[in-house]
């Protein structure tokens, strides 16, 4: 359950009030130091119940359910962190938007991911024959796939360089652990670093408008911009009532 | 004659007498007083010695000498000496304490020139013959010389100053060729010693990444072999049928 410390720089735990609820999603055996933050009740969520999370102190609790259909109400979470878990989804859209529904106004998300291509990512796959990642992402594609589908905006990002932990767990992982970081400690001091920025970690936090808002929408005929008007084939200006054919986004 | 006032009285009773049943055929007068005092003794060398050929080591130049060796750089007198060794057989030097450069004269003309007679005579002060046999009598002249040497002994620094004095118009006049040639030669100079300094941060960096690229293979070969025993079904390890003993399906996930 260690957590590295630009994680926690980046993730705003220590200014939510008393009582606050933070969902982990993919918790796994648990993302977050949990004892450290007794103020904030945190529910981690997950397809497998880990062994490790009977270990976890009285302000979490595992729920057991799919990323794509959350059993939660609408505005219930002040925070979500998902540590590496997106690329193991087969629908990140559905997960976003039910991400997107569940938190509050202004609430905090936490997406960290690895860069596709990168050496981490290609040695994991290799290693576990896919290991469970469905998904390859870059810095642009989740970030556009995150503006289309949600309400959330960008307000940190950080590269990370990888940790391997995943090695350890292989039959001699300690000694692989020993021989890739020996490895890359010498090619970082002879001035050659794989593992720079093969990881991303992105700060949302949720604006007031739900889904995907285009941020102008004028008129062919008036010429009145009509920002309020929802995603479709037409829409039709509010002042003239013409029905204009929506232009997709990029075109 | 010789001014009473600059002389003290040994030196007038023994100045420039020639000791009896004595006769020099060659001479050498080693002059770096002041030319006052220097002009008006040296006509006397002719009365004293008659029949001796002089030749003189002075800065300036004197009349009635056979050679004038004129000294223009502060070793070209020892240069004379090492020349002209055992060739005089008297040497009369006149001394100057303030003359630096001639001031250890006295000691290398008694070590390299061997004279059979060697007068002294320092300004202002004394005058006094030596002979190279008699050890007492130079003895006691080194000792009475020592407070004059003593006070004007040349240090490093001297030596230092002398050879910048020495240094300075060459440099002045060398210049013109000194700076296209001396400065490529120094850069390149720098270069060779920067070279292997370059050379040896490659070989390190290019060990650090051989050693790097032997871990990561050696990890790699480990790795390769490990996924040949990886079930994806169950997401486990298996090692001749059995199941490794994992905790948890995410287990490999960070």
């Amino acid at each position: 359950m260690a957590m590295r410390a630009e994680i926690e720089d980046l993730i705003p735990l220590r200014e939510l009030a008393s009582g606050a609820r933070v969902l982990d999603l993919g918790c796994g055996s648990g993302t977050i130091p949990y004892d450290l933050y007794p103020h904030v009740n945190f529910i981690g969520s997950d397809c497998y119940a880990n062994a490790q999370t009977a270990r976890w102190p009285a302000n979490a609790c595992l729920a057991l359910g799919d990323a794509e259909c959350l059993p939660y109400a609408d505005g219930s979470f002040e925070g979500a962190v998902c540590n590496f878990v997106f690329e193991h989804f087969s629908d990140p859209r559905a997960a976003l938007r039910e991400l997107d529904r569940i938190l509050l106004p202004n609430g905090f998300l936490y997406i960290s991911f690895p860069l596709s291509g990168s050496l981490h990512d290609r040695l994991y796959r290799f290693a576990l024959k896919g290991g469970g990642h469905l998904q390859r992402y870059t810095f642009e594609s989740f970030l556009a796939m995150t503006y289309k589908e949600t309400g959330f905006k960008l307000t940190a990002y950080s590269p990370m360089r990888s940790g391997f932990t995943w090695v350890q767990h292989l039959p001699y992982g300690k000694l692989i652990y020993r021989l890739l970081f020996n490895a890359f400690r010498l090619w970082s001091k002879a001035g050659f670093d794989p593992l720079e920025g093969s990881d991303f970690m992105m700060l949302f936090h949720l604006g007031d408008r739900r889904g995907y808002q285009p941020s102008a929408m004028t008129c062919a005929v008036c010429g009145d911009n009509a920002p309020g008007q929802k995603p479709g084939r037409y829409w039709d200006c509010p002042r003239c009532s013409f029905r204009n054919i929506s232009v997709p986004r990029g075109a | 004659m010789v001014p009473e006032k600059s002389f003290s009285r040994e030196f007038r009773r023994r100045f420039l007498e020639p000791l009896d049943g004595e006769w020099f055929r060659e001479g050498l007068v080693i002059a770096s007083a002041s030319r006052r005092s220097t002009s008006k003794t040296l006509p006397l060398l002719a009365q004293k010695f008659p029949g001796v050929n002089w030749d003189l080591l002075a800065r300036r130049e004197e009349s009635n000498f056979r050679t004038f060796y004129p000294v223009r750089q502060p070793l070209g007198g020892l240069r004379l000496l090492l020349k002209s060794r055992d060739r005089y057989e008297v040497v009369i030097l006149f001394h100057d304490r303030s003359d630096r450069e001639l001031r250890m004269q006295s000691w290398l003309a008694l070590l390299l020139l061997r004279p059979r007679r060697f007068f002294v005579v320092v300004e202002g002060g004394k005058g006094m013959w030596l002979s190279v046999e008699n050890r007492a009598e130079l003895r006691d002249y080194f000792s009475r010389a020592a407070w004059f040497y003593d006070r004007f002994f040349p240090g490093p620094a001297h030596f230092l100053r002398v050879f910048k004095r020495w240094l300075q118009p060459r440099l002045v006049r060398w210049s013109a060729w000194l700076e296209p040639v001396v400065s490529p030669v120094f850069r390149a100079l720098g270069w060779l010693f920067r070279l292997p300094v370059a050379l040896g941060s490659y070989l390190v960096r290019g060990a650090r990444l051989a050693g790097g690229a032997v871990c990561f293979l050696f990890a790699l070969v480990l790795i390769a072999f490990f996924r040949l025993l990886y079930d994806t079904h169950y997401c486990r390890f298996r090692f001749f049928g059995k199941k490794a003993s994992l905790h948890s399906e995410r287990k490999f996930d960070r």
